[in-house]
């Protein structure tokens, strides 16, 4: 049986993000062609794939160049919940208003959202904004699915917009 | 004039000098000063002015007349004096000043008792009221002939008799102006007055042709300007003059005689008239003329000058009409209609309105006037206007003209014209048949070819809707043709331009009719005569001597802020490049740099099309040669807007003749092709960069369903010459599958497309002479370095290859290397300019070539081109049926065949760079070499059977159908084998 391929095209907002679609198109066995027209400059390319297999690969291309989930507890946090391209995906970070806690998921291509959305229910529903609680609700709901550590003490967070560093 | 006291010219003895005044002005004038020298006497110098007046030495009668106020002392000398001045300002338009004397002469003749005097008086009071209508004119003209008829001075008489005749003709009673303009005629010819003689035949001319009698009217006042010239009279020969060319150019166009002759006589009356009235007069057939020329331009001027002169004496009523008449058509002319409509329906956009309303202005103006009959010739056009507009029968006026008495051919083609109209709209087809074809043969019999073209159209439309299909071609074609002679007519390049905006929409129609005839060769035809001739006239002369500076000031200046508009966007700039690395611009003022752009193509566009306009005209089309010379099938295919919205109209002819049509619509899968290949900016281009042949299976429907059996049923491909349009310059044609959806074969399969953006300059560029050069094919290329241009490797196969490192040096080989290379490739960007400012750039934004770099009359460049660059061969303008670009403008200069791309050339998996590699490493072919032998393979075929390699199939056509060639059929085999 012949397996029709299909061509898809993705548009990068930055060429960089090229090596991160042929990094996703190599995880599912498939392959990427680079455009280049003899114009105006363009930032895409071609993924080449059967029908489901590319439109998986384009969705999930433009899911993981969001980066990594943001949590922000924080009193007076002006976005709680968002994602950050800043952040690798497959990282929840989650930050409190007395450091850091990440989680990292072990299989982000396909677990990353669900552990994600948990976190983000579980978190919510206790109203913590304290590391250890952070911790403790984020281990619960991520299991076996990856693992949860409190970033050094002495880390920099980003500022709190509400007791900006003096 | 009959001057009281004075004898009649010509009754004092056959050689006095006053008589010579009737026959030889120049004679009468050179005795009339020695007398009044000799004598200075008043009656000598009201003589002399006079003579003078007749016979056109305006500003020395002038000077006379001031030294006559020192001689004329006793009360009949001043009386008569002032009788001189009044008529001498009365010739020179001076309606106050004429009136003044006229009173003071009339005042002074009453109070002497002179009957005559008093008469004269009150007609020359008459005839000054006559230059602004004044409306108590007609009752001081009865007056002074009441006044003629009691005093029984025969001559009196006869001058008031011409004045009422005057009047009479003004107010459009034509039976009173014959007649009373006979009862003076008959009296002058009984004396020996030649200069009186004519006048009255001026009015007479005037009234016959007025009431139909179109032949005798022109008959007699050539016999009067004969005359007026025979006798020296510039003043008779003016007058007489200006009414001939108003009686010539009434409905004619300029393919007949009768427009020259009467531009040539109103253009030389407009040189010698001083006076404001008859320079008004003169400028107003004139408007009109260059209305129906399209010189619209000039139309316009002459009007706003004929309003001015007249505001100048005062202005009158039947002038404000004129003005709002003579606008009415300009309008409907600006606005690319006709005044007859055609095929299309006239269209009641801004400027139908504003002719609507100035008509009816016009109308009112000529009421208030009491000028009866222009009202209703104003209302014939309103109701023709009306009903051509709203598809309906309207208004009565249109059928008749109630004064029109005699068989004007003219009037009665506008009649059997309006009949016909209001027959086909009220459902008698075969009663609008019989009329559109009388109106027809009429219009041709008088020259009025507009009329003759709306009538043929007509006539076409209703056979047409009868299903009578060869009644309804033969009338198109004859429709077309009359256009065609009037295009070919107009001497004026510019005017040739508006003129071909204007009849587009006639000949889209014309061409969808045709084609939902099953036409094709009639269908080709209207095609092809929908281009404006500027590409073949530019193939035909190759290049201007210079480039206008100010053309040339706008491309430098075009590029200059195409590289801050590069800069100030970053990384979106025109070009990738250095530039884009610079820091980006605030918003505002990239905006405000895309605003100057926007302006500066507008120009460009504008100046572009002037410049064509004014260079290049082709020889008229002769289709049946071009179809003789066609040794290839040919698919002419065109984008058309009608009544029924946008179509597509194919028309298909195989050598031997036969042929096909095809008609599509451009709605829901069309409509989306069209707008992904026009559609701009980077949206534009990524929707480009995914279409598949699959995306072109709408197309399907274009190939004509005999051209796409003829194809697969081909044993072997067959040459197929595709005559495109507008955006269809941007269809990879050869992707179109041959089957509706089924898959291949595509177009490219069976057949070796070669693209021309007309037969005419197609048929140009077979006929040129071969560089027929014995020696090694040699090549020259530039590459982009910035570029994966691997194709460039394919150039190596050549005997020699010259790689030009400086981009500097592009333009000279490409431009003038015709001596030195065979073929000429450049791999870099292209733009999407209009016109002559499409062309090449270097990633870092310099531009190396331009299409106006080959407008130069030492143009010669290879007679092969490959421009592996975006957009090469889609050229955009403002004029969808002959734009101009860089491929284009190469082939005028010289080339033979361009190989060039309808949209991006996508090279990033090396499809395309590897077709190129190929096809260059087979041009480089030494038995390609012109004369060697034959049977050998153009680019056009060595292109086709590249792509007919399977593997493409799966590949998007920015990778290998974007390809294409433009230019000739011919292979060099073909060559060798003809210049041999």
């Amino acid at each position: 049986m012949t397996i029709e391929l299909e061509r898809r095209l993705v548009v990068f907002d930055d060429p960089a993000e090229g090596d991160l679609l042929a990094t996703i198109a190599r995880e599912h066995g498939a392959g990427i062609e680079p455009v280049r027209v003899r114009v105006e400059p363009v930032t895409a390319a071609f993924v080449i794939a059967a029908a489901t297999v590319a439109a998986g690969i384009v969705t999930e291309f433009y899911e993981r160049r969001q980066g990594g989930q943001v949590i922000d507890l924080r009193p007076g946090a002006s976005r709680a919940v968002y994602r950050d391209r800043g952040v690798t995906f497959g990282l929840i970070v989650i930050l409190t208003q007395d450091g850091a806690v990440t989680v990292e998921v072990y299989d982000p291509s396909n677990a990353f959202l669900d552990v994600a959305r948990d976190v983000v229910q579980a978190l919510t529903s206790i109203a913590a904004t304290e590391a250890k609680n952070a911790i403790e609700a984020a281990t619960e709901v991520t299991g076996d699915r990856g693992t949860v550590t409190r970033d050094d003490p002495g880390g920099s967070l980003p500022p709190n917009p509400q007791n900006p560093p003096a | 004039m009959k001057y009281p006291g004075l004898p009649p010219v010509g009754a004092d003895g056959p050689e006095s000098a006053w008589t010579r005044a009737g026959r030889d002005l120049p004679a009468a004038v050179d005795l009339l000063t020695r007398e009044f020298h000799r004598k200075a006497t008043a009656v000598a110098g009201v003589k002399l002015i006079e003579a003078l007046r007749r016979k056109g030495d305006w500003s020395r009668a002038q000077g006379t007349v001031a030294r006559l106020d020192a001689i004329a002392t006793s009360t009949n000398d001043r009386a008569l004096t002032h009788f001189s001045v009044g008529t001498l300002r009365w010739t020179a338009g001076d309606a106050l000043g004429a009136r003044e004397a006229y009173e003071r002469a009339l005042v002074g003749w009453t109070e002497l008792g002179d009957a005559v005097g008093t008469a004269a008086a009150t007609v020359g009071l008459a005839r000054s009221l006559r230059l602004t209508v004044h409306e108590s004119g007609p009752q001081t003209a009865t007056q002074g002939y009441d006044l003629a008829q009691r005093c029984a001075d025969a001559h009196v008489l006869a001058d008031a008799a011409r004045e009422l005749s005057a009047w009479a003709l003004l107010r459009g009673d034509h039976d009173a102006a014959a007649h009373h303009a006979r009862e003076a005629l008959e009296i002058h010819e009984g004396g020996s007055d030649t200069y009186l003689v004519g006048s009255a035949q001026i009015l007479l001319a005037r009234a016959w042709h007025a009431t139909g009698n179109r032949d005798d009217g022109v008959t007699m006042m050539r016999d009067v300007v004969a005359s007026a010239r025979d006798i020296g009279s510039v003043d008779l020969e003016l007058t007489a003059s200006i009414f001939l060319g108003q009686f010539l150019q009434q409905g004619v166009t300029p393919d007949h005689p009768s427009w020259n002759e009467a531009v040539a006589l109103l253009s030389e009356a407009l040189d010698r008239a001083e006076d404001p009235v008859t320079r008004a007069e003169i400028l107003l057939p004139l408007a009109h003329l260059w209305t129906a020329s399209n010189q619209l331009e000039q139309a316009a001027a002459a009007v706003d000058e004929y309003e001015q002169m007249y505001l100048l004496v005062g202005g009158n009523r039947i002038a404000m009409a004129n003005i709002a008449k003579a606008r009415a058509r300009l309008a409907l002319a600006d606005g690319g209609q006709f005044q007859y409509g055609a095929f299309a329906t006239l269209r009641l956009g801004r400027e139908g309105l504003r002719a609507r309303r100035l008509f009816k202005k016009a109308e009112r103006l000529y009421k208030t006037a009491d000028l009866q009959t222009g009202a209703a010739s104003v209302r014939w056009h309103r109701d023709l206007l009306a009903t051509l507009m709203s598809g309906r029968p309207q208004g009565r006026s249109a059928a008749r003209l109630p004064w029109v008495k005699g068989d004007d051919p003219l009037i009665a083609a506008r009649i059997a014209f309006v009949a016909g109209e209001q027959a086909r709209l009220s459902g008698r087809p075969n009663v609008a048949s019989d009329r559109f074809a009388e109106a027809e043969t009429l219009a041709r019999s008088c020259g009025a070819t507009q009329l003759a073209v709306g009538a043929a159209a007509r006539g076409a439309e209703t056979a047409y809707a009868q299903r009578d299909f060869a009644t309804a071609a033969a009338s198109a074609r004859r429709a077309v043709r009359y256009t065609d002679a009037i295009r070919g007519a107009v001497a004026d390049g510019h005017a040739r331009g508006t003129f071909a905006r204007t009849i587009r929409a006639h000949y889209e129609r014309a061409a969808t009719l045709a084609a939902r005839m099953g036409q094709p060769e009639l269908t080709i035809e209207v095609l092809e005569r929908l281009r404006t001739e500027r590409l073949a006239g530019l193939v035909h002369q190759r290049g201007v001597d210079d480039m206008p500076a100010d053309l040339r000031s706008l491309l430098d200046q075009l590029d200059e802020l195409n590289e801050e508009i590069a800069q100030s966007q970053g990384s979106a700039g025109l070009v990738r490049s250095a530039l884009a690395r610079a820091p980006a611009r605030r918003p505002a003022e990239t905006s405000e740099l895309e605003g100057r752009r926007e302006t500066l193509r507008d120009t460009l566009r504008e100046r572009t099309n002037a410049l064509f306009a004014h260079v290049y005209d082709a020889n008229m089309l002769d289709t049946d040669a071009l179809f003789n010379a066609l040794t290839t099938h040919l698919l002419t295919v065109c984008p058309v807007t009608g009544v029924d919205g946008d179509e597509l109209v194919a028309a298909w002819r195989a050598p031997d003749g036969r042929g096909g049509t095809a008609t599509v619509s451009v709605a829901e899968d069309v409509a989306h092709l069209r707008d992904v290949l026009t559609r701009g900016g980077l949206e534009g281009t990524y929707g480009r960069i995914q279409l598949t042949w699959q995306s072109l299976g709408c197309l399907t429907p274009l190939l004509p369903a005999g051209f796409r059996d003829e194809l697969r049923e081909a044993n072997a491909p067959v040459q197929v010459l595709l005559v495109v349009s507008g955006w269809l310059w941007q269809v990879p044609f050869a992707a179109i599958p041959l089957g509706t959806a089924t898959g291949p074969p595509l177009l490219v399969d069976r057949s070796d497309l070669v693209y021309a953006p007309s037969l005419r300059v197609h048929h140009l560029l077979e006929q040129r002479q071969h560089n027929d050069r014995a020696r090694g094919r040699s090549a020259v290329s530039f590459g982009d370095p910035a570029l994966e241009a691997s194709e460039l490797a394919g150039l190596d196969a050549f005997a020699a290859h010259t790689t030009l490192r400086d981009s500097g040096e592009v333009a000279d080989a490409f431009v003038h290397g015709g001596d030195r290379w065979d073929l000429g490739v450049l791999a870099a960007h292209g733009d999407t300019e209009a016109g002559l400012a499409q062309g090449v750039f270097t990633e870092d934004g310099t531009r190396i070539l331009t299409a106006a770099d080959f407008l130069r009359k030492d143009a010669a460049p290879p007679t092969e081109l490959s421009f592996a660059i975006c957009h090469g061969a889609a050229a955009f303008g403002p004029d969808p049926h002959e734009p101009l670009g860089l491929t284009l403008a190469a082939l005028s200069a010289g080339a033979r065949a361009v190989l060039s791309t309808h949209f991006e050339l996508e090279s990033g998996l090396e499809v395309a760079n590897g077709c190129l590699e190929r096809l260059y490493s087979a041009l480089a072919d030494p038995a390609r070499v012109p004369g060697r032998s034959t049977g050998l393979r153009s680019v056009a075929q060595q292109l086709a059977m590249l792509q007919r390699q399977p593997v493409l199939r799966t590949h998007p056509l920015a990778r290998w159908a974007v390809l294409c060639v433009v230019g000739t059929t011919r292979s060099d085999g073909d060559w060798g084998a003809r210049s041999s």
